[in-house]
């Protein structure tokens, strides 16, 4: 796959949630997008807009009622609950705004959770995920730490660095900044825009952040569960720390 | 891909711990219930063990051999010739610790100088029918036979008091021999029998083997041979496999456990096992109450925790293998636990008997059954059946829990608060 060639297709994808009720929800109308692989995009809009429902359908979470999903060449809605499952783990990492990482586990264990579901070696899991968490500053301490012995930003970076690891074709950001001081999610936007830059994974972020969106070099904006405005901008609009 | 099972285990194993305390209420919980079903079940299988063992040991023994017919018409035509040293050759086939004794029983009228009664007259063997019942011991007066002693009976107490006779006196026993003779004899009265069971107190004239077989004309012949087996409760199993093939081919016999000569007895023990299951079915739905709920609330309480593992790609099958490992591991440390507080507590008791007094002991005498102390069980029943049921208990507690991890998708997961 090309670097031109695209990732994500969402043709005519339309969500309705209670259907059956009397007061049906469109959290998607219609909505057509297509994302490039390496693409840094960012989704945003008021509360209600659709972004996370949008980023729930491209990780296979949810179905669309209507239209047609596709990544990374696979239909999801053709995919059953266990090909799914096997889709997410190998070719999705998801970021959460909060409640990313299982708390009995450390920060390694965490880390490498996809990876040894993945059935990757011990030996290449630990080193790997080392590798991924000493670049993003943890001590050897911090490591062997579980997540409530970690501040918030600590706990996205693991998050993060668990997403990377498995090495997915997208990285789907929910509000990975949203409980963050500016500084730490700074720290947190630059990180991440330097692995895409390094390793060509592509990311999508839905967020109210406008820091977030800045430094974003593709803007959707969405209302009322439509896209109104999709801007790419060249890297040089889009801002760094 | 899915993950190694030693991850799912020390997953499990942490994820019992994140809650230590309802871990540990829980799994003593369960524990303690087994505690319960075991100490229950321990005392009354083994007050049933004994009550049993009274019973088939004061006279009747645990398996008899008879003549085929025998039990519905219970006369001397229905005997058999018998040596008792090829019997020693068809209970030798037989698990260690089985001892027979042979004896002549019939009927005849016994009459003293100021009356008569009709009763039951046992001809045994005096060395081997101590080692298979205790009657004889249960001498209220007088003395025991001896093996040489053909002119002496033991007589039960009440039947003495009928008769009016005492140790010393003389008394006449008038039946029919074998071949329909006159059998008439006169004994001495030894002892006096007082076995605590009213009808044989009341029906029985004691004498030597060779005694009775002489009054009734029946050399080398017997009714019955009456075994103990090291297991009380084998005895069916016993007579089937002496029915199978190890009795003698050229007598037309039969041996039968227990079970089928003492109705009553398996009636009694059958009631008190009925009590028993009722009482542990009542514990059981507790427990199976405590396990769901404990399960439950474990799996609501992480339901936004299984979205996030579905959305890392954690299948549904193996968030399902998740819940259902740390439902064993629980199950497994409260029934490991419950097991040995249950043979500690069973231990303490075999130990230190508690006594039956009062009222109690005094009913228990009344029916013949000389019961001094609670007495416990080790049966494997005792440990097996709790602990199945338990298990098995803890199966459709297991169910919705595991139904309801294994259907939710990771978005309804996700979403829940």
């Amino acid at each position: 796959m090309t670097a031109s060639e695209a990732i994500v297709r969402l043709n005519g994808v339309s969500k309705i949630y209670g259907q059956d009720t009397r007061v049906p929800v469109r959290a998607l109308d219609d909505v057509t997008l297509s994302l490039k692989k390496g693409d840094f995009a960012a989704v945003a809009g008021p509360s209600g807009s659709g972004k996370s429902t949008l980023l729930n359908m491209i990780g296979g979470l949810d179905k669309p009622t209507e239209g047609r999903v596709t990544v990374a060449g696979q239909d999801l809605g053709e995919l059953s609950r266990n090909a799914l499952a096997d889709f997410r783990l190998y070719h999705i990492g998801f970021v959460f705004q909060a409640f990313n990482l299982i708390p009995v586990l450390s920060a390694v264990e965490n880390a490498e959770f996809e990876l040894l579901m993945q059935g990757v070696s011990k030996e290449e899991r630990r080193e790997r995920v080392r590798e991924e968490l000493t670049g993003m500053g943890f001590t050897e301490d911090q490591m062997h730490r579980r997540p409530d012995e970690l501040s918030g930003g600590q706990q996205q970076r693991v998050a993060i660095a668990r997403a990377l690891v498995a090495r997915p074709d997208l990285v789907l950001a929910d509000e990975p900044t949203a409980n963050l001081d500016s500084t730490t999610g700074g720290r947190l936007m630059d990180m991440m825009a330097e692995l895409n830059e390094r390793t060509g994974i592509t990311f999508l972020f839905a967020t109210h952040d406008p820091m977030v969106m800045d430094r974003a070099r593709r803007f959707i904006q969405m209302r009322d569960g439509r896209i109104e405005n999709d801007e790419v901008r060249d890297r040089t609009t889009a801002s760094h720390a | 891909m899915e993950a190694p099972m030693a991850f799912y285990l020390r997953l499990a194993w942490r994820n019992l711990w994140r809650n230590r305390r309802r871990t540990l209420i829980s799994v003593s919980g369960i524990a303690l219930s087994l505690v319960i079903v075991i100490t229950f079940s321990g005392v009354v299988h083994g007050t049933l063990n004994e009550v049993i063992t009274l019973g088939t040991r004061q006279f009747t023994g645990d398996l008899q051999v008879t003549a085929k017919g025998y039990e519905d018409d219970p006369t001397l035509a229905n005997s058999f010739s018998a040596d008792v040293a090829d019997w020693e050759a068809v209970f030798g086939e037989l698990p260690g610790g089985t001892v027979f004794t042979p004896r002549l029983t019939s009927f005849g009228l016994i009459s003293s100088d100021d009356a008569s009664a009709g009763s039951m007259v046992v001809g045994v063997d005096i060395n081997r029918e101590a080692e298979v019942t205790h009657f004889l011991s249960a001498l209220q007066e007088g003395e025991s036979l001896s093996a040489g002693d053909p002119g002496g009976v033991l007589v039960g107490r009440l039947l003495a008091r009928n008769l009016e006779v005492g140790v010393g006196d003389t008394l006449a026993v008038l039946s029919q021999g074998y071949r329909g003779e006159m059998a008439a004899e006169l004994y001495s009265i030894r002892g006096l029998l007082s076995t605590g069971q009213a009808e044989v107190d009341r029906n029985l004239v004691v004498m030597t083997l060779p005694a009775a077989q002489e009054l009734f004309f029946m050399e080398g012949r017997l009714t019955h041979i009456i075994a103990r087996l090291p297991d009380v409760h084998r005895a069916t199993d016993v007579a089937d496999r002496l029915n199978a093939g190890l009795l003698p081919a050229d007598a037309d016999l039969e041996a039968q456990g227990w079970q089928t000569f003492m109705q009553e007895l398996v009636q009694m023990v059958d009631l008190s096992t009925i009590r028993n299951y009722i009482i542990m079915a009542f514990i059981l739905v507790l427990v199976g109450f405590e396990i769901f709920n404990t399960t439950m609330m474990s799996v609501l309480e992480r339901t936004r925790e299984f979205g996030l593992l579905q959305s890392l790609g954690m299948r549904p099958g193996a968030l399902g293998s998740l819940v259902a490992t740390e439902w064993f591991l629980k199950l497994t440390m409260a029934l490991s636990l419950g097991l040995v507080l249950g043979a500690g507590v069973l231990g303490i008791m075999h130990q230190y008997p508690i006594p039956i007094g009062g009222e109690l002991a005094e009913a228990m005498h009344g029916y013949g059954f000389m019961i001094e102390a609670i007495t416990v069980s080790f049966r494997p029943i005792v440990f097996w059946l709790p602990l199945a049921a338990i298990a098995v208990i803890a199966l459709p507690a297991l169910l919705y829990p595991l139904i309801r991890t294994v259907r939710q998708t990771p978005m309804d997961a996700l979403r829940a608060t």
